[in-house]
């Protein structure tokens, strides 16, 4: 056995140019592999812990997608919004751990306003249950009083009692501002890698302040309620957008939720955030799960141009292969010796893959995280990336026998004489 | 114990598939410490005998018997051990692994073999002085014995494969055209070195090479024409 070692150690390293060259190019397609599978867990993860500790996400009928959409991720506007005796009504009932009030509708440089009550900063999980928590400054006290997520004060370069202006609408710019009611920043808070650090936090009565003096989407004309005046008003909202329920029991879940979808007054959808965030990943699974299907095919490329490169090699090594078995190793030593080197190729390159992959991705995560909101586990591998790892051993292993069972049966028919 | 080194009876051996090629020996017996010149054209079934003395090929009849052990009763991998203990191959040209320095060429041998190992350090303490004294048996300066065997010219690289051959005295020595990438002086002296050191071990050797002019040389002197019978090979054997 140490002889079989030692001989391929100095056979290979004979030939370290070109097996360096494989080495590298499976550590590539392992990189590849493992790269897409780091990622795609951090997508996968972020995603489902946008939201947790909310048993149930109530808006006006619509598809469940579309209202987790809205209502979690802030993307694209709600159709309908329910009434505010609505809200009333459902929290009231003593089944209700909390509601939430969100009500959506302006933005601000492209991030998503959100009107809600301070019970939002109370009561929102995401994560392993996380609360939200303040980097600076605490939640909305006045009127004209901002919360924002960390993505706005980083990317806009806010800090806390900086002045800004809403505009009304969401997304594209050249809407109408609220000039006349600017907001004071009055809290910032921590990173959580979800939609709410995107998001902009006033209280349900500021919506209704700053469009106290407007009407179908346009200011009156001829109508200025100055900023100073809003209080002289009725500031009790009419209507919002969603609202996220938790329960005092998770066991009443489906009751509450067929009370809501059967609700008297008006048309109203309550779903499951779990299951709705299962529905939303499986329409965007199919672009992850083919990105996989394509590091594999890369993978499986690599190691035939291993089996291809060590083949191609035979045909230079045969007077070697002659000469070992004049010396008395029997075919057999051969292929244990092909193999070998086989093995240990694969074994050098995925783990140098893998390597790349950790300290890359170690070195990526903040930069992920700042950029995306990705969360990137870089301190080990999922699961999956050790089966793929395994998958990607055993494929090279055979690989290898491949081509050692080749040099197997050469050593058979040159026996010592090789055929060249 | 057999005096005969070789002892071949009825040999018959075909190639596998539809290669026509055939070799027939009735009878082929070495007696031991003989030198023994085999003549023969390329394509006579040189190299097949060759491989059937290492018991690397196994003839569909008859029998060969090496040192008394009956190479056709072992298994392959008896026969891979046996030819480790008490064959040394001599080849005409790439004897030597590239990757090894001479030293570790010429130990090679003694790693495939426990019995080699053991014969080289009855006479010496160490294997490498064993190798080394082999070395310069055969004229091979000792400073060498560390470098890579690509360094070596080709005459040098003969005389580093003729050690390894040797080492740890394998009863039988096979040489299959050893001379042949050598000029003309070189082939003298190396077949001096060789002969020499085979009679000082007591080794037999069966020296194959198309060139008469060396047969004088040797003790006895056969060719493959006459060792073979019936129908003659048809075909080169390299194909």
């Amino acid at each position: 056995m140490k002889t079989l070692f030692l001989l391929a150690l100095h056979s290979a390293w004979n030939r370290k140019g070109t097996l360096m060259l494989m080495v590298i190019s499976i550590a590539l397609s392992v990189i590849l592999l493992l790269g897409v599978e780091q990622l795609r867990t951090g997508v996968r993860n972020g995603f489902s812990q946008s939201v947790s500790g909310t048993d149930l996400v109530i808006g006006a009928r619509t598809s469940p997608v579309q209202l987790m959409l809205y209502a979690v991720f802030r993307l694209g506007d709600a159709t309908h919004n329910m009434h505010w005796s609505s809200f009333q009504k459902i929290a009231q009932r003593p089944a209700i751990a909390f509601a939430i009030p969100i009500s959506l509708g302006d933005s601000h440089h492209d991030f998503p306003v959100i009107g809600t009550q301070s019970s939002y900063f109370e009561h929102f999980r995401y994560g392993a249950r996380r609360t939200l928590a303040f980097k600076e400054g605490v939640a909305f006290t006045g009127i004209f009083d901002a919360v924002i997520g960390a993505d706005v004060a980083e990317k806009l370069h806010y800090q806390l009692n900086t002045s800004i202006i809403l505009s009304h609408g969401s997304g594209e710019h050249g809407h109408a501002e609220h000039a006349d009611k600017p907001f004071r920043v009055a809290g910032i808070l921590k990173r959580t890698g979800t939609p709410v650090d995107r998001s902009i936090h006033v209280s349900l009565e500021a919506i209704e302040a700053i469009h106290l003096d407007w009407q179908g989407g346009a200011p009156m004309p001829g109508v200025a309620i100055p900023a100073q005046y809003v209080s002289k008003f009725n500031l009790q909202p009419k209507e919002i957008t969603a609202v996220l329920i938790g329960l005092k029991s998770r066991s009443g879940v489906f009751q509450m939720q067929r009370y809501i979808n059967n609700f008297q007054d008006e048309a109203l959808l309550a779903v499951l955030p779990g299951i709705a965030l299962d529905e939303l990943w499986s329409i965007v699974s199919i672009v992850e799960k083919s990105l996989l299907a394509i590091s594999g095919l890369v993978v499986a490329v690599g190691l035939s141009g291993l089996v291809a490169v060590v083949l191609a090699g035979l045909g230079e090594r045969r007077r070697e292969l002659a000469v070992l078995r004049a010396l008395g190793a029997g075919p057999l030593l051969i292929f244990l010796l092909l193999s070998v080197e086989g093995i240990l190729v694969v074994l050098m390159g995925v783990l140098l893959g893998a390597a790349v992959v950790l300290v890359g991705s170690s070195l990526a995560a903040p930069w992920l995280q700042d950029r995306f909101g990705l969360v990137v586990v870089y301190t080990g591998l999922t699961s999956t990336a050790y089966c793929l790892l395994a998958s990607v051993i055993i494929g090279g292993t055979l690989a290898s026998l491949i081509a050692a069972y080749r040099a197997y049966r050469i050593s058979l028919i040159d026996g010592l004489m090789p055929r060249l | 114990m057999n005096a005969l080194t070789i002892d071949i009876e009825a040999l018959k051996f075909t190639w596998p598939g539809r290669n026509p090629f055939h070799l027939s020996i009735p009878k082929l017996e070495i007696a031991s410490s003989e030198t023994v010149f085999l003549h023969g054209a390329s394509g006579s079934g040189k190299s097949t005998l060759l491989s059937l003395l290492g018991g690397v090929l196994v003839p569909q009849q008859g029998r060969i018997g090496i040192l008394g052990q009956e190479l056709t009763k072992l298994s392959s991998i008896k026969r891979d051990r046996f030819r480790a203990d008490h064959l040394g191959f001599l080849f005409q040209q790439f004897n030597l692994l590239p990757y090894l320095s001479v030293i570790d060429n010429v130990l090679l041998p003694c790693r495939f073999s426990k019995l080699r190992r053991q014969r080289a350090l009855q006479t010496e303490k160490s294997l490498e002085k064993s190798a080394t004294r082999l070395l310069a048996e055969l004229h091979l300066d000792t400073h060498l014995i560390n470098q890579k065997v690509t360094e070596l010219s080709v005459g040098q690289q003969q005389r580093v494969a003729a050690a390894r051959a040797m080492i740890g005295h394998p009863e039988l020595i096979i040489a299959d055209e050893p001379t042949s990438a050598l000029d003309s002086d070189r082939q003298n002296a190396f077949l001096d070195l060789l002969l020499t050191q085979c009679t000082e071990s007591h080794a037999t050797l069966l020296f194959v090479s198309h060139d008469q002019n060396l047969a004088s040389r040797f003790s006895k002197s056969l060719a493959m024409a006459d060792i073979c019978s019936g129908e003659l090979p048809k075909q080169l054997d390299n194909l």
